[in-house]
């Protein structure tokens, strides 16, 4: 199935079967627990779809594929973000690249290995009651399975509608990095959302992208 | 970088890198001193003594140029294109040569058009064929258009580098704050040559430099004096007072609503300072401002906005631009000044080097109070001259203008992209409380209100306190209006 069928299909989900609840900025939403997605076999333009759809649309402005990739490899924190998740990635907490300094050295070296896991949430910066702009991806995990690398990402809370298509960009973004580093082909994709949730100030925009699948 | 080195470089920026002779040269980098000399070769009564000075003038400048003009050459920064006439050199900037220096990378930029995105408005030209819209210049996104400086621990002469410095990077308004501390600390001849040289400087980047100063603490002759020195200057002064400050200082005040260059703020209204700029009036939140006092040590100052477009509101309502037209002409700004604030935040690091090395500690505090302003030229005119329809879609723009920045921060946050997104509608002229519908009009787009408590009655201008009592009464006159207070 390609991806953008996909998103389609688990928009229609949480549509028909999420709860509804009204979150802290008093915003109506529609909410399913721990989602689970796999693209089998991610390839750059398949990817893309339902980030194309995003952009092709005049009702809003959505970043673009630059920057939405930019803030996944940014080692220094750009002053206008709250937080980047390159800066948590390849510089956690100013001292750590997790990347370039553990997990493909520790690809390379154990092939096998089930350690193979970035930490975005910082727990120092994060788990404070203060701070509303926390990382929604908080975990990556990497292994190789039949010579292919696999990613999988647990996603605290995702807006589905428009986060899922950019972090899978992100996501199939770093993949790309660390397979290019280790010389090995591109696994599968997967993403863990705890709280997959849809505004209801989007599901008019919804149904009209489901319709468009008739 | 020497600045008259650094003025030779902007010379070319202007051209595109058309060749330029040491004539050329002469004229830009010594704008002043050229028209001085020229004055005195053209001299009307012909005297030859007077033009012989010109002359010599003139040859000095030429010589003075020339030695930094022969130092750009030898570090292969300028080429000689060719040598003409009596054997007057041309120069063009060798785009070439790799550049180590920021400034001088960022002008080779500019002359070679390098790294530079497409930045035309999109969307919006059937508004911009229609002179609805007044075109950005292409390197608007490369530069900041107001900013605050904290003058703290600085000597005058550290303070001048460093505006000196940020005044490439800025293309409407610089203003100091605490210039009261300055006033007091420093003497009256410093400050005076401090201003001359920030007024040169200033006109010569055409840049507006508002200097924030309150009345407390500071000796009252000395403040007056230096207040009326700005008459010579194109700078401008804006005390923060309040109605209360303005009873107990009456004579002080008396003498101060009587120099041009002097605005009030009342303080008391309007906790932030606002900015005067050329394009109009900048203000930041309470909030924005109150975190700011929180950390200013830190910081060299504050971000008051970083991009602006103007929108002819007379040639919008004149043609008949539908209410549904308008509000489309806003948003697809909108979105073009998200593009441009995403290019700003991605090329942060290298546009605004200088400021983010500055703020180094606390760069995030620097951007947070960032607005964007959709300015709506001759906007005060057309309210009075028209309904209540009109305030009612500009109050339903403004909402909705509000309500697409909000959802555009949550499309970003939720991209992984948390960033502020903050964008309002403006006037191109700075408040003032000239009459009730202005007021209306300003607080309802621009947040701003009026001086409390004054009448503009018989020619007088009136400050009242709360209890009605008039505290002081000046005569209005061509510099005492009530556009003075803001």
């Amino acid at each position: 199935m390609k991806t953008i069928d996909v998103w389609k299909q688990k928009l229609k989900k949480i549509k028909n079967e999420g709860y509804t609840y009204v979150d802290i900025d008093n915003r109506r939403a529609k909410e399913l627990l721990n989602v689970i997605i796999t693209i089998e076999d991610p390839k750059k333009q398949e990817i893309e779809g339902p980030l194309d759809y995003l952009s092709a649309q005049h009702k809003w402005l959505y970043p673009s594929k630059t920057e939405i990739s930019n803030v996944m490899f940014k080692e220094i924190l750009n002053p206008a973000y709250d937080y980047t998740y390159g800066g948590r990635i390849f510089n956690f907490a100013d001292k750590f690249n997790q990347i370039n300094n553990f997990i493909i050295p520790l690809l390379k070296k154990q092939p096998l290995t089930r350690a193979a896991v970035v930490s975005v949430y910082n727990p120092i910066e994060d788990s404070n009651f203060t701070n509303t702009n926390k990382p929604g991806i908080i975990m990556l995990y990497f292994r190789i399975i039949e010579e292919k690398l696999t990613i999988s990402a647990v996603i605290r809370s995702q807006d589905f509608f428009f986060g899922w298509p950019a972090n899978i960009y992100q996501i199939y973004s770093l993949q790309k990095y660390v397979a290019e580093n280790l010389n090995v082909e591109i696994g599968s994709l997967t993403t863990l959302s705890n709280s997959t949730h849809i505004f209801e100030s989007n599901f008019e925009d919804i149904n009209q992208l489901v319709q468009e699948e008739k | 970088m020497n600045t008259q080195k650094q003025k030779v470089l902007l010379a070319f920026t202007k051209e595109k890198n058309k060749p330029l002779s040491t004539s050329d040269l002469v004229k830009h980098v010594f704008k002043k001193e050229y028209e001085e000399c020229q004055d005195k070769i053209t001299t009307p009564t012909k005297d030859k003594e007077v033009i012989k000075l010109g002359k010599r003038e003139l040859a000095r400048l030429h010589r003075k140029l020339l030695y930094h003009l022969n130092t750009l050459v030898q570090d292969s920064t300028l080429i000689v294109t060719n040598v003409k006439g009596k054997g007057e050199k041309h120069y063009a900037v060798n785009t070439q040569k790799e550049q180590d220096d920021y400034k001088l990378k960022k002008i080779v930029e500019t002359i070679t058009g390098r790294e530079l995105e497409n930045v035309d408005l999109q969307g919006l030209e059937k508004f911009i064929s229609k002179g609805y819209i007044k075109k950005p210049k292409s390197n608007y996104i490369r530069k900041l258009k107001t900013i605050l400086i904290n003058p703290k621990g600085k000597t005058l002469t550290e303070l001048f580098i460093l505006l000196e410095d940020l005044m490439v990077t800025i293309t409407d308004t610089i203003a100091i704050e605490d210039f009261q501390t300055l006033i007091s600390q420093n003497e009256p001849e410093h400050l005076q040559t401090f201003l001359r040289k920030l007024d040169y400087e200033s006109q010569e980047y055409n840049i507006q430099i508002n200097l924030l100063l309150e009345a407390k603490s500071t000796d009252q002759a000395r403040m007056t004096d230096f207040l009326e020195s700005l008459k010579k200057t194109n700078l401008k002064a804006i005390l923060l007072t309040s109605v209360e400050e303005i009873g107990n200082k009456n004579r002080l005040f008396k003498k101060l609503l009587g120099i041009t260059n002097v605005s009030f703020q009342n303080k008391a209204i309007n906790h932030s300072p606002i900015i005067l700029g050329k394009e109009g009036a900048y203000s930041v939140s309470r909030k924005h401002w109150d975190e700011y006092l929180q950390v200013k040590n830190d910081l060299t100052g504050l971000l008051y906005s970083s991009t602006s477009v103007v929108v002819d509101a007379k040639k919008v309502f004149e043609r008949k631009l539908t209410y549904f037209e308008f509000r489309e002409l806003i948003i697809e700004l909108a979105k073009n000044m998200i593009k441009a604030m995403t290019h700003q935040r991605r090329n942060a690091d290298t546009l605004f080097f200088k400021i983010n090395h500055l703020n180094k500690a606390k760069q995030k505090e620097f951007y947070q109070a960032n607005t964007s302003y959709i300015r709506l030229k001759h906007i005060e005119s057309e309210v009075k001259n028209s309904d209540d329809e009109l305030l009612n879609l500009l109050e339903s723009t403004t909402e909705q203008l509000k309500e697409f920045c909000t959802s555009s921060e949550t499309i970003f946050k939720s991209c992984g992209l948390p960033t502020r997104i903050r964008i309002k509608l403006g006037t191109t002229t700075p408040t003032s409380t000239k009459d009730v519908v202005t007021n209306e009009i300003i607080k309802t787009i621009d947040s701003h209100h009026s001086f409390a408590n004054i009448k503009d009655t018989n020619q007088l201008i009136t400050i009242f306190n709360e209890c009605k009592t008039a505290l002081i009464e000046v005569k209005r006159t061509e510099s005492v209006t009530l556009e003075k207070f803001i």
